[in-house]
Formats: structure tokens, C-alpha cells, sequence
């Protein structure tokens, strides 16, 4: 019945990106003005990582905002039951939303708006559904981190979490890396969007990025840090 | 079991340098009607919290039917209803809120859900953010009800209500909820409820329990006894509640054997004016209000 309460807070955000992926599978279709190239991958991360602080609100954060904190928590459920019941709903409504966007981008490459797709997939080294896969872990990645982190912050500071998170997720690319970089050149912070899964030559695909599956696995080992994170928090502050 | 439903021993609570709770040594028995009672700020509301797991205790110990708040939180409120804030979730309605919680408790009853809704005339389908404050405390009053709890511990349950609601709701608590042997634990200032539903009260103050008893021992024992003359008299007894030194004339507040210490008085020279019962209003002032600056108990002992 809790997920009940996370779909009520989430379905309108939820439907409304559904929706709005709809609208821009149907531009593409019909629109001549795109760029018919597809560049290495059509990439969402930004709107995707822009929903995934949205939804990073619901849930016990927006509820410690509402001051109703001490009624949620006073509920006979372990804090971490409120946790991953947030963070795997919330990641769940998530990955349908990558998956229906990028099948949707597939669709489009098939059907020739987006000719460089079916370029990059051309040498055969991976099927188009195999990229399509990629892509989802790639976009879950990196808005599972934007979620976790965000709903992180709010636990730890309400409604003033959604700022401090999208603070952080700014700073770092436009701040941190490029003063980095000035003054160590030597040291390559990764980046956020995770572009590099794949090696192409000539637009076509060629073979995986190095340390794939490392890479992966530190990613998703950061993701999974927040809900710990909020759970150790939230057991270990009194609750208003 | 344990024959008490909620027992604390030397409980702390610190915000900082404030110290909202300061030892508190509390025995609420199974099945009592409970009044919590205190100033604002004295200490009720964190006492709660702690009780409910929502607040951690600095040091000592605390029990809540039989279990400790800290390890075995979510097994406690299986059993136990708790409302402090009168918040619940605002966008939902009554009936979402009966949705929301019918699943967390196994002794949930939507019978008494439809009974209550009526009886007290709840808009279960307005949003609890919409509804009045009386409103908004007959819901929450409602849903801890349906619980099935054999504990409830309520927040100034009654604060903003109307004498008629506050009737309404008292009678409800005591005729439906405790009359079956179930333990309430009800913080206030508000003396004359509590008074009137209470069996046993606990008066707190600056974090300390400063009274606990049975309300019918204090109607039965609980005597002010009034001497003439503004300089204490050394009288080394432990029955002392408290002592109110006025213009010319010094008040005892005294829990037991009233009769015996007027008589231990006068053998030492003391003119007694007068041996009176105390109500609990009266009590409750000697005890947090006017007289206890006056004279440290430490004087008496």
C-alpha cells in the first residue's frame, strides 16, 4: 500500500514523460528540420537526468517537507522499507521511461529518421536491440545517480534537497572538471554522461569501451550508495 | 509480561544545552488512562517521540510493552497508535488515508472505520489539508482507533477542539478504547480533561517527573497544609510535594498523611491554619507554577 502512496505522489510526472516521449517519437516521424544524423547516440541524459531529480522528490524527503514525517515513520515498517520502496519504485517508472524513449529512438533509426544509427549498428558487431540495451544501462545509470542523489538530499535537507542536487550535478561538469583539468591535467574525472560504452571508427561501431564492465559496475556501486545513505540517515536523526 | 505498558528510568534527552528531558523515571500500568501533564515545553512531546522511536534518548533506558523503542521500533507500533502532530498526509483524503494504513495493520477494522466516520461526522472524502482543525483531529483520532492498538499515546489530543468536540472525543477514548483494558497515554495542560478521564497522572516538568500517582490518591491524600509565619519550619519529611511561602503564611503541599504532619507541625511550635484537599489544578500549579521557585525541595528533605 506504501507503493500506492509513491504512485499517487508520481503518476502525473510519470504519464506526463510517457506522454511527451510519444509526442517527440511522432515530431521525429513527421518532422523534416531534424538532424537525420545519429552522432554516436541520440542522447536524452539531459531531459532524462532533469526527470530523474524531479522524481527524486517523492517520496519520505517530500513527506519530511510536508511535515509529515512522524506520521510516515510512525507506520510499523523499518525505515529502509520506506527506502527501497521509494528508490525501486521510483527507478522502476524510471526504466520504463529510458526503455520506452530509446525503443522509441530505435524505432526511429529503423524507419530511417535517424540513418546514422543504422550506420553506427552497420558492421554488425552489435544488432540494433544490442545498442538499444546499452543505451538503457547508460541512461539508467546515470539517472539512477541523479535520482539517488537527489532523493538523498531532500531526506537530508526537505524541500531544500532539490536545489542542493541540482547544485551538485551542475558544479561538477560545469565547475569542477574544467578547474581540474587546468590545473591537473594528468587526472580525467569521468564523466557523468556516460557516452564511452562503445569504440566506433567512421561512425560505425567497432567494439566495446575498455574496463566495460568495471566501469559499469563502479557506476552502479555509486547509484546504490544513496538509499544506504538515506537509511543511515534516517536512522540515525530524530525524525520531526 | 510486564505490568507496565511504558516504564522509562533516567531517560535524557539534550538539544544542544537545553535538556528536554532530564532523567525522567516514568511507570505507566497496563490498562491505566494515563495523563501526561506539563507546561509547554516541558518535556511531553520529545517524551512521545522518544517512546515512539522517532526521537533518540541521549542515555537511559526505556521500555514500551515490554520493548525497547530502539531495537524493537516497528514491533512496538504493530501495537501501539501514536498521534503528536495532527499531520498526516495532506493530499490525501479520509478515505485514501483508511487505504493507505488498513495494510500495515494486521488488526485493522473498517467497521469501526465507517462507525467513527459517522458517529463523529468525518468528510472522509475531503483532503486532509482542506479539512478543519477539529476536523483534522477527528481523522487522526479515527485512524489510530481502527488500529486495533493496545497502546495509544496522544499528543494534546484535544488542543484547538471545542468543549462539545472535546467531550465527544474524551467519552469516545474512554468508553470505546480504554473500558477494554487497553492503556492510554494522554499528554496535556489541559487539567480538567484529564482530570475528568485520567486514573493515573504524571506531572512533568523542566524534563523531570516531579509527580506520579494514582488520581484517586490524590484526591484522597493530597492535602495543602497552610501555617502562619513566612519561615520554614524544619520539618525532614519526605511527604513534601512542595512548599509555597506567601505573606505570612507558609503552604505545604502534601501527598500522604496530612493529619500526622499539621500534628508534627505543631509539636514544633507551628500554628496550622488550615489542612485543605487539593484538586489537581492546584496541585499542578504548586508543583510547576507559582510556588516552586520559591523553595528548593533539598530545604525540606
Amino acid at each position: 500500500m506504501y507503493l500506492w502512496k509513491y504512485w499517487r505522489e508520481s503518476r502525473a510526472t510519470f504519464l506526463a514523460s510517457l506522454l511527451v516521449a510519444a509526442l517527440f517519437f511522432v515530431l521525429i516521424l513527421n518532422a523534416s528540420f531534424l538532424d537525420p544524423t545519429y552522432a554516436g547516440g541520440v542522447r536524452l541524459a539531459l531531459p532524462l537526468s532533469f526527470l530523474a531529480w524531479r522524481f527524486g522528490s517523492f517520496g519520505v524527503g517530500h513527506d519530511l517537507d510536508e511535515s509529515c514525517g512522524s506520521y510516515l515513520l510512525s507506520r510499523p515498517r523499518s525505515r529502509s522499507f520506506f527506502v527501497w520502496s521509494d528508490w525501486g519504485f521510483g527507478l522502476v517508472q524510471l526504466l520504463l521511461i529510458v526503455a520506452t524513449l530509446d525503443v522509441l529512438t530505435a524505432i526511429s533509426g529503423h524507419l530511417q529518421h535517424f540513418p546514422g544509427l543504422n550506420k553506427a549498428v552497420g558492421s554488425s558487431f552489435l544488432p540494433l536491440s544490442g545498442v538499444v540495451a546499452l543505451h538503457c544501462v547508460a541512461d539508467l545509470l546515470i539517472v539512477g545517480l541523479v535520482f539517488g542523489m537527489t532523493y538523498f538530499c531532500t531526506v537530508l535537507l526537505k524541500l531544500k534537497g532539490l536545489l542542493a542536487s541540482a547544485g551538485l550535478l551542475l558544479w561538477y561538469p560545469i565547475a569542477l572538471v574544467p578547474i581540474v583539468k587546468h590545473y591537473w591535467p594528468s587526472v580525467k574525472l569521468p564523466s557523468l554522461m556516460l557516452a564511452e560504452f562503445v569504440r566506433s571508427a567512421d561512425g560505425r561501431i567497432v567494439g566495446f569501451a575498455d574496463h566495460l564492465g568495471l566501469s559499469i559496475a563502479a557506476r552502479s556501486a555509486m547509484v546504490m550508495v544513496f538509499p544506504f545513505a538515506a537509511i543511515w540517515l534516517l536512522e540515525k536523526r530524530d525524525v520531526e | 509480561m510486564s505490568d507496565l505498558a511504558i516504564a522509562t528510568n533516567s531517560l535524557h534527552k539534550r538539544f544542544g544545552d537545553i535538556h528536554a528531558v532530564d532523567g525522567l523515571d516514568m511507570r505507566v500500568p497496563r490498562g491505566a488512562i494515563y495523563g501526561f501533564l506539563g507546561r509547554n515545553g516541558a518535556g511531553k512531546t520529545t517524551t512521545i517521540r522518544m517512546l515512539a522511536g522517532l526521537a533518540h534518548a541521549n542515555s537511559g533506558e526505556m521500555r514500551v510493552l515490554g520493548l525497547d523503542p530502539r531495537v524493537d521500533r516497528v514491533r512496538i507500533l504493530e501495537r501501539t497508535g501514536v498521534v503528536i502532530d495532527k499531520m498526516v498526509l495532506p493530499s490525501m483524503t479520509g478515505n485514501d488515508l483508511v487505504k493507505f494504513n488498513r495494510r500495515f495493520y494486521p488488526r485493522w477494522s473498517d467497521e469501526l472505520v465507517e462507525r467513527y466516520a459517522d458517529l463523529l461526522e468525518v468528510p472522509m472524502g475531503r483532503k486532509f489539508r482542506n479539512l478543519s482543525t477539529g476536523n483534522r483531529t477527528k481523522l487522526c483520532l479515527l485512524l489510530v482507533l481502527a488500529q486495533g492498538a493496545e497502546l495509544l499515546m496522544l499528543d494534546e489530543p484535544m488542543a484547538g477542539m471545542d468543549p462539545v468536540v472535546t467531550d465527544q472525543l474524551l467519552r469516545l477514548l474512554v468508553e470505546d478504547f480504554a473500558s477494554e483494558g487497553r492503556t492510554l497515554f494522554l499528554s496535556s495542560h489541559h487539567l480538567s480533561e484529564v482530570e475528568r478521564v485520567a486514573d493515573w497522572v504524571g506531572i512533568i516538568d523542566h524534563g523531570k517527573l516531579v509527580l506520579e500517582a494514582e488520581l484517586e490518591e490524590i484526591r484522597a491524600n493530597f492535602r495543602s497544609v497552610r501555617v502562619a509565619g513566612d519561615r520554614l519550619v524544619a520539618v525532614g519529611a519526605n511527604e513534601v510535594l512542595a512548599t509555597n511561602v506567601s505573606k505570612g503564611a507558609t503552604e505545604y503541599v502534601v501527598r500522604a498523611d496530612a493529619e500526622g504532619f499539621a500534628a508534627r507541625l505543631r509539636g514544633q511550635g507551628a500554628i496550622v491554619l488550615d489542612v485543605a484537599p487539593m484538586n489537581l489544578s492546584e496541585i499542578f500549579l504548586e508543583l510547576v507554577g507559582r510556588g516552586k521557585a520559591d523553595v528548593s525541595m533539598e530545604v525540606l528533605a
